[in-house]
């Protein structure tokens, strides 16, 4: 559309409803079209069949703006993205959308799985408008962000859910779109490329990208999104800025999954695809600390780093003399045995450098009656050698199986040192000399 | 319109390409099949039960080859309604990615379906082609003739378009028509002037098989290159606009009915 939506829109909903009839034939679906008016009569006789996806939905997606939407499975999350895209149609109401929208709808993306990845790209960026001279211009680096290797060659068909979806990212993300619909992207692939593919989230939103993002991760929609939507049941139950937002959703999933199993775990699940996902750069903010705990679970209250009594998120020590210390208080349900607590250290690569399990020490972790807990750990010397390392903070079953919540990295701390020494770590160790012998 | 255009090369290409990739003679194919159905039909129809061709000036042909060729005619039209028959009804209802995943003008799978349909009758023409020249010799007629075979054949294969939007659209919400196809498909070898000339129709029926686009398509075919059937200008001009039309209430109906796609796949 060429005209210029107020206020910068790029997406503007209004009124928007789309509803499912129940079970019914296609053809149903098709003599609605035919003869609609028709079938408006008969419509009414049948209106318990509708299952109404998404009602009274009001919003505007501004230029340059992230936009965050969270909701249980179920709530219409994906059904509100495929209505952007223009694949669905609303029932009712109107949907706008001003410049070139590019969507990473679930998985696989529109590929034709008998095409390969190299054809598959060519056919979904002239989807998405490119110019074939743009097309062949960008393949190579798309190619090179996907990082699927010979598998570029092979069809569609032949590739894990991870590698379409690496390769769905990496196209959506390289044609310049003016609006991005992300749906549950992130949390896919291993973890050296959802870091590749979260740092590549924060380049196009510095570039102004106007993006529209859809994730069970709150911890992604929290750094990630200047404002939320929840949906719930299919209607907006609260729009605002994020953390704000997020805060009411992560109670009302506490309360429930105090009623429903069921949810917690979905909820646990879904944090622990989060792993190693969040870049270097950006400040992990606290978990929001709620009053309640879900039953059977224990999660992370805060996490507080300090390098040399300095606490932060970005921190600073020298090599074989910085003291470290971290702090994770924690709240837990009371049925549960205490939990134990873990310490990361990583490189910036990702790479388990070495860990710290509170298990490991004869001392328990204490707990109060309220099932809360500060545990403290201290490591001094710190033997890194010079880089910048990731600190993850971990919240564990008893036996330090289960993984309650982490948060890594929840800071980065950059060591120094004036040697030549390479690796990770110091080797402890002492130079002697003498005459050759003769042996 | 520009980006449509490389979208639909890309997948006319990628269409071609899988199906005869990796198999031995590749673009041979196209040709060799046609030819082992004729050479088959020949034997029957020719050698067995001794049906020889009538000519326009009254004689029959006498040889195999010609017989032949008046075949490939027909059989050039029939396999090109039979393919878009066959596969068009599955063109969109077996891309779903393009339907539920991306916002993809959908028009252009049955087309390219259609297009790629067209492939059986460019094939056709090259064989008969050579066969005339090497029969008769390189005549301005002959080079005339093919220059306008394009023009002559564009009503039928806009009514193939017309066909391809229409089952496209229709299999998405009928998988039954997938099933139906094949047998229609056969019934149609027979009743399309195949081996057999339109002029041999009875003239009651011969009304209800004019109608038939693929006899009509056929005796174009033999007009071109075998000086067997006569050019009836006012029936194709019939044709031309007939297929305009249906074309156009094709293409509305498509666009009407695919606002449902996304909901039933």
């Amino acid at each position: 559309m060429s005209y210029r939506l107020p206020n910068d829109s790029v997406i503007e909903l209004r009124d928007v409803a789309k509803s499912f009839r129940m079970q019914r034939k296609p053809m149903h679906r098709l003599f609605e079209l035919l003869l609609p008016t028709a079938f408006q009569r008969s419509a009414h006789s049948e209106r318990t069949e509708d299952f109404t996806a998404l009602k009274d939905i009001d919003f505007d997606l501004r230029s340059g703006e992230v936009l965050g939407v969270v909701g249980l499975n179920g709530a219409g999350k994906s059904t509100l993205l495929q209505l952007v895209a223009g694949t669905l149609r609303p029932s009712k109401g109107s949907i706008r959308t001003h410049g070139r929208v590019a969507a990473l709808l679930e998985l696989g993306s529109g590929f034709n799985p008998e095409f390969t990845g190299r054809e598959n790209i060519r056919l979904n960026a002239a989807i998405l408008g490119l110019t074939r001279q743009t097309i062949e211009e960008r393949l190579d680096e798309i190619i090179a962000f996907a990082d699927i290797g010979e598998h570029i060659d092979q069809p569609v068909k032949t590739y894990s859910s991870g590698m379409q979806m690496r390769l769905a990212f990496a196209v959506a993300t390289s044609v310049d779109a003016d609006v991005l619909l992300i749906d549950e992207a992130l949390s896919v692939g291993d973890g050296a490329f959802a870091r590749k593919s979260f740092d590549r989230m924060l380049q196009v939103k510095q570039r102004g990208v106007s993006v529209l993002f859809c994730s069970h991760v709150l911890f992604h929609v929290e750094v990630f999104c200047d404002r939320v939507i929840w949906l719930d049941k299919g209607r907006i139950r609260a729009t605002g800025p994020a953390k704000a937002v997020l805060a009411e959703y992560q109670e009302y999933l506490d309360e429930l999954s105090g009623e429903r199993a069921q949810g917690v775990g979905e909820r646990f699940d879904s944090a622990k695809e989060s792993e190693h996902s969040a870049p270097s750069d950006v400040a992990p903010s606290p978990v929001t600390a709620a009053a309640t705990t879900p039953s059977g679970h224990a999660r992370i209250l805060s996490v507080d780093v300090s390098v040399d009594g300095q606490s932060g998120v970005e921190l600073r020590g020298l090599s074989g003399e910085a003291s470290l210390r971290m702090k994770l208080s924690f709240k837990s349900d009371l049925s549960i045995p205490t939990p134990s607590a873990a310490l990361v250290i990583s490189s910036q690569g990702g790479r388990i450098i070495g860990t710290n399990l509170s298990i490991n020490q004869p001392t328990p972790i204490f707990r109060d009656d309220q099932g809360c807990g500060v545990a403290i750990i201290d490591v001094a010397p710190l033997r890194m050698n010079k880089g910048v390392f990731r600190i993850g903070a971990y919240l564990l079953c008893e036996r330090g199986i289960h993984v309650y919540q982490w948060i890594d990295p929840v800071a980065t701390v950059e060591i120094h040192r004036n040697t030549h020494d390479q690796g990770y770590w110091m080797v402890e160790g002492r130079w002697s000399s003498g005459p050759t012998q003769p042996t | 319109m520009r980006y449509r255009l490389y979208l639909f090369w890309q997948l006319l290409r990628r269409d071609i390409e899988s199906r005869y990739r990796g198999s031995t003679l590749g673009l041979l194919w196209p040709i060799v099949q046609p030819l082992m159905q004729l050479s088959v039909f020949t034997l029957i129809f020719f050698e067995f039960m001794q049906f020889r061709w009538p000519l326009a000036s009254g004689e029959h042909s006498q040889t195999a080859w010609e017989y032949a060729a008046q075949v490939l005619g027909g059989l050039a039209a029939f396999n090109f309604f039979a393919e878009l028959l066959n596969r068009s009804t599955i063109s969109i209802s077996g891309q779903s990615n393009f339907v539920t995943k991306v916002r993809f003008p959908l028009g252009l799978l049955p087309t390219v379906c259609c297009a790629a349909a067209v492939l059986h009758i460019v094939t056709a023409s090259l064989v008969l082609f050579i066969f005339r020249i090497t029969m008769q010799g390189v005549s301005l007629e002959a080079l005339l003739q093919l220059f306008w075979l394009p023009f002559l054949l564009a009503p039928f294969v806009l009514y193939g378009l017309s066909l391809s939007l229409v089952l496209g659209g229709l299999g998405v919400y009928f998988r039954d028509l997938q099933q139906v196809m094949p047998a229609i498909t056969s019934l149609l070898m027979f009743l399309s002037p195949i081996f057999y000339p339109a002029s041999s129709v009875p003239a009651s029926l011969r009304s209800a098989f004019e109608l038939n686009p693929i006899g009509a398509a056929a005796e174009v075919l033999r007009h071109s290159f075998l000086a067997t059937s006569e050019f009836h200008a006012d029936t194709w001009i019939v044709h031309c606009l007939a297929s305009g039309l249906i074309f156009f209430l094709s293409l509305s109906f498509f666009r009407r009915i695919r606002l449902g796609f996304a909901d039933v796949l």
